[in-house]
């Protein structure tokens, strides 16, 4: 945590909107990135990101700086995910598209490269869609730290902070569920040896 | 070894972090067991795969959403909620606003203006500024705009105020310790920050005018506009400094009109803005058109009616 974003905080602490409009813009990206690749939906990815701020908006008098902010963001992003999880079980809903999507065998819809897909990457933005697939089936657990490894820089040290594990848990789980992606990616092997 | 026991260590191998002894015991393993061999390079392959995932732009409106839901939560969920909250939860009401100003950025916007004049407001508790920002329609003139700044906001931050075809985009205070200078705001952030909030991709975007003032030069505003598919846009940016002079900053490249003749050329609507050092802000639409004939004070009088009608108290509003 940098000497601007201790202050934002403690501005924060005194609801200074400026400051947290600020500081939101330092976590938006990470955060829609991560709520997206855990929900594989970016409307369920909104959602996430509108409760983690308003969570965090509301807890952060209670932020001490004992541990790092990003670090604290993130375990309160993750606790979204499972709550809304949780809630989603405990009331299933279909969309007509989703079930649409499950009879051709497409889990994810919407997370899409955006960029032009020429021939050449064409083929990477299939490997993109194909592991958001293999990810998305991954227990919850290990999607996490999958996520927040690859897509987000963090850690071992990190990631076993924010999902309050010990750090030899979150490295053998880690390595598990890569091996596990290697098994669900063996089918559509040929695509990667191109 | 064991193929288990060789599998448990493939990502401490493609990290490089495992231990030396360890290194030299799975790689003779991999040498004699073409089945671990194959395993290995498959896992090397997901990992590359893992690692060239993209990153998601956000969507433009997003930020507008959060915040809306931030600040009208229900009171029993608001761990506290000063006057100020009040107050800006109260200007913030669709119902007693035209439309909100999509504020993206910080409160620090007050003293933006682009195609009008600057005010500052005095309010019971708080200095207030204000800005007078066009709403709908392209920008017609570049260079437009009034220099000025609220006095009372001490600092050496940055802030960069968007504005788009209908309405003032936002404003994203940059601040002086992360590096930013006149040349980086002019070719990459502006830009960018004008991706996100538009959607509409300026990479590609002519940099017609880069009005840039160098930050030692003591000016405070400069005005790009970009041109792109037809349509031009504006940026502002300004320092937390007054300038020298009128004269001073026309030498650098500012185009500066007298600031009531500037009202009194009201064409079109007109969002006030008022933002505090405090947090609070909010706006008020001032609706022009072909025989609107407004004045700074007629502008005033309208901000005072509506600011009174909400609740707040008398303020005082002066030109600079």
């Amino acid at each position: 945590m940098n000497e601007h974003e201790a202050r934002l905080i403690e501005r924060c602490k005194l609801r200074d909107a400026a400051a947290y409009n600020e500081l939101y813009s330092l976590y938006e990206r990470k955060m829609y990135n991560f709520a997206l690749r855990m929900s594989g939906n970016p409307d369920d990815a909104e959602d996430i990101v509108q409760e983690t701020f308003i969570r965090v908006f509301n807890a952060i008098q209670n932020f001490r700086g004992e541990a790092n902010f990003s670090t604290w963001v993130f375990r309160i992003a993750n606790n979204v995910f499972l709550d809304m999880r949780k809630k989603a079980k405990a009331h299933p809903q279909t969309s007509l598209q989703d079930a649409l999507e499950l009879e051709e065998s497409e889990v994810t819809r919407q997370i899409e490269d955006p960029s032009p897909q020429p021939q050449d990457v064409a083929q990477q933005a299939e490997l993109n869609r194909i592991m958001q697939r293999a990810i998305n089936s991954l227990p919850d657990y290990q999607k996490t730290m999958v996520i927040l490894y690859h897509t987000q820089n963090k850690s071992y040290e990190e990631i076993a902070e924010i999902m309050n594990l010990p750090i030899g848990t979150v490295k053998s789980r880690l390595n598990r569920a890569r091996i596990a992606l290697k098994s669900k990616l063996q089918p559509i092997r040929e695509l990667f040896e191109q | 070894m064991k193929c288990e026991t060789a599998r448990e260590h493939f990502s401490e191998l493609v990290e490089g972090s495992i231990d030396q002894t360890l290194k030299f015991a799975i790689e003779s393993h991999l040498g004699a067991c073409p089945g671990c061999t194959q395993e290995f390079e498959s896992f090397g392959q997901t990992w590359s795969v893992l690692e060239a995932l993209p990153s998601f732009e956000p969507p433009p409106y997003l930020r507008h959403r959060v915040m809306d839901a931030v600040f009208t939560q229900p009171e029993q969920t608001r761990a506290s909620r000063s006057i100020w909250d009040r107050l800006r939860e109260g200007f913030f009401a669709p119902s007693t606003m035209g439309r909100r100003l999509a504020w993206s950025g910080a409160a620090l916007a007050a003293a933006l203006v682009v195609g009008a004049g600057a005010l500052t407001m005095h309010i019971p508790g708080g200095t207030v500024a204000t800005g007078v920002v066009p709403i709908p329609g392209q920008v017609s003139r570049v260079g437009l705009a009034a220099v000025d700044v609220t006095p009372q906001w001490q600092g050496n931050d940055w802030a960069l105020a968007i504005s788009g075809p209908s309405e003032l985009i936002g404003v994203r205070v940059f601040p002086a310790e992360e590096g930013w200078n006149p040349a980086s705001l002019a070719s990459s952030s502006p830009v960018s920050e004008l991706r996100l909030a538009t959607g509409m991709d300026f990479r590609n975007s002519t940099v017609l005018k880069p009005h840039l003032s160098p930050v030692e030069s003591g000016v405070s505003v400069a005005v790009l506009q970009f041109h792109s598919g037809g349509m031009s846009r504006h940026i502002a940016v300004f320092l937390p400094e007054r300038p020298r002079s009128i004269a001073q900053a026309v030498a650098q490249g500012v185009s500066v009109r007298p600031l009531e003749e500037a009202l009194l050329q009201i064409s079109r609507d007109y969002q006030v803005a008022i933002v505090a050092d405090t947090g609070f802000s909010a706006t008020v639409t001032v609706r022009g058109g072909a025989s609107a004939e407004k004045t700074l004070e007629s502008i005033a009088q309208q901000a005072r009616m509506e600011y009174q009608s909400l609740g707040g108290g008398a303020f005082r509003l002066t030109k600079i």
